[in-house]
């Protein structure tokens, strides 16, 4: 514990939510240190809070911000943990507010198509509610069976069915927020919260998407549905080499499908990867060098007419279709990338590894340059240090209702998490801020999905956010959070609080 | 009787977390009876397919299916 929670404090807590629902026993503020990116045992109870909050509703959400902004209590907001950059883990301890019991669907509107909800319900829930009404809300990350809406807003998520639906920023169409000082607002794209585009004021919404927990916390969501998709056609194509596979990408991203879904390539070590490791227990066949998958989802003539287009491509460019059972279920597999199977190799050895896995926004022309220095780094750092090992590279399609243009590029590096000492995290650390350079030498994002709050490659987010983009940050951190009580030391954003003391 | 020694084989105390023996974990593929195996694979298809009808009515195959009967032109 880090003391910063009084016993007063916490009896207020219970004034607001119950004694039910504030927890100070030490398992349930440890677990709530946990995420799922690897992280040194020895350090873990540095990062537990004092205490956890399970609040119901948004007036008891307004009412523990206002005591912790009265008392200066660090607090940060938890949804489903799932996250990759510790956006849901308190630095300094204080107060968690586990959002998990707000998870009410509040309206479901099948005139003007939306759903509005109580933002920590999880996709996959929510879509089993939904679906009895034909339609739903296509927000797929790799997490989509175990993370929740809030964590996406607080993340701006990105979706693997992106090219087809919009990302979170596309399809978050309003949000209730309570900032730092206890203020609930509303924001969307202006005033009506059921709005989908307005060309009065400022729009707001976007920078509350992707805050990390720093700018306060989504109490309600209203979201964009869709019709249910009647039919889908995943197709994965092998090709002789990373080169082919590359040089493939373009026909299927420019294909003017607008039921494309996304377009994915998997490099060599990747193949290498799913041979030895399996994510869906299907084999590859052993001549593979690089895989290109793509996916179409809509009504079922559209789909059909995707289909011979994509197969048609998938011939012209030398590809090797795979099969329709290995099509099917790795594309399925791709919706729940947390069920990896979790060990990987150590000199000669088979070991029980964490997963982590490292992102950025690149333009298509920079992805080979990418691939070949984030390889070199990955295998000189395992080279000094056993407990990492190269799962290899995906390079996914980027753009919001579009295949072309930039693509999400992720490198998997297995970590053995029980060996982490203070040399191998600081080793790691090192490795996270080396690719984050490369991403930005191509002139990319070091994040297009994950956040960048993490240790490592936050280092870079000034370097990334220049010409006085991170300085605006800074002005709006301390504007909505005079007392730095939000989620602190994220993001660098303390910085806002330094200037202003030296003037 | 130690804490070391109420563990079960194959499994060691690595400063207080509990994993499996690296030393046992050197042979890959690691064996696993017929049954483990097709257990864990029957479970991990049953549930992929499980996904595939989460997201869409239906999959489409790789090529237009044929009609059950020739079509009869007028």
């Amino acid at each position: 514990m880090n003391g910063t929670v009084t016993r007063e404090a916490v009896s207020e807590l219970v004034d607001v939510c119950g004694t039910q629902r504030v927890v100070v026993a030490p398992h349930g503020r440890l677990i709530r240190a946990m995420v799922p990116a690897p992280f040194p045992f020895h350090r873990w109870a540095d990062e537990a809070p004092d205490v956890v909050v399970l609040p119901e509703t948004t007036e008891e959400v307004v009412a523990i911000v206002k005591l912790a902004n009265r008392l200066r209590i660090p607090i940060v907001p938890r949804a489903g943990a799932t996250g990759l950059n510790d956006g849901a883990k308190p630095m300094r301890g204080g107060i968690v507010v586990d959002t998990k019991r707000m998870n009410r669907v509040l309206e479901i509107d099948t005139t003007d198509w939306t759903v509005t909800i109580q933002p920590s319900i999880n996709m996959l829930k929510l879509n089993e509610l939904l679906a009895p009404y034909g339609v739903w809300y296509p927000d797929d990350p790799a997490s989509y069976p175990v993370s929740i809406i809030s964590g996406r807003v607080g993340t701006g998520g990105w979706s693997l069915l992106g090219s087809r639906y919009g990302h979170v920023r596309d399809n978050v169409i309003s949000m209730e927020f309570v900032l730092p000082t206890g203020d609930v607002v509303e924001v969307g794209q202006g005033g009506g919260r059921k709005i989908r585009h307005s060309s009065t004021g400022y729009r707001l919404k976007d920078l509350f998407l992707g805050h990390q927990g720093t700018l306060g916390i989504v109490t309600e969501c209203t979201l964009e549905l869709y019709p249910r998709p009647e039919a889908e056609f995943p197709a994965f194509f092998g090709y002789q080499s990373f080169e082919d596979g590359y040089r493939a990408m373009q026909p299927f991203s420019r294909s003017n499908l607008a039921t494309l879904a996304g377009v994915i390539l998997f490099d060599e070590r990747k193949v290498e990867y799913l041979r030895r490791d399996d994510e869906a227990y299907i084999p590859e066949p052993e001549s593979l060098r690089s895989i290109v998958a793509v996916a179409a989802y809509g009504s079922g003539g559209e789909v059909a007419a995707a289909r011979d287009r994509l197969m048609r491509i998938g011939s012209e460019t030398g590809g090797r279709y795979l099969g329709e059972e290995l099509s099917e279920l790795d594309w399925a597999s791709r919706h729940d990338r947390y069920a990896t199977p979790l060990h990987g190799r150590s000199r000669d050895r088979a070991v029980h590894m964490s997963w982590h896995c490292e992102d950025a926004a690149i333009t298509y022309s920079q992805l080979p340059f990418v691939k070949r220095r984030w390889h070199e780094i990955a295998d000189r750092y395992i080279a000094e240090h056993e407990v990492f090992d190269n799962w290899g590279m995906f390079f996914y399609s980027n753009n919001a209702y579009k295949g072309w243009g930039d693509y999400l590029v992720e490198i998997d590096i297995g970590i053995w998490e029980q060996r982490l000492d203070e040399r191998s995290w600081h080793a790691w650390t090192q490795m996270k801020r080396d690719i984050a350079q490369v991403s930005l030498d191509a002139g990319g994002s070091i994040s297009a999905c994950h956040g960048a709050t993490r240790e490592g490659e936050v280092d870079l987010i000034p370097v990334e956010l220049k010409d006085g983009q991170f300085d605006l940050m800074l002005k709006l951190k301390r504007l909505l959070d005079p007392n730095n009580i939000m989620n602190p030391g994220k993001y660098l954003l303390d910085r806002a609080y330094q200037e202003a003391e030296h003037g | 009787m130690g804490d070391q020694e109420r563990l079960p084989p194959g499994v060691v105390d690595n400063d207080g977390h509990y994993e499996v023996d690296p030393a046992i974990m050197t042979v890959y593929p690691q064996f696993a009876t017929d049954f483990e195996v097709d257990r864990i694979v029957k479970a991990r298809l049953e549930y992929l397919y499980w996904v595939q009808r989460h997201f869409a009515d239906r999959v489409l195959p790789p090529h237009a299916e044929e009609p059950d009967e020739p079509q009869q032109a007028g």
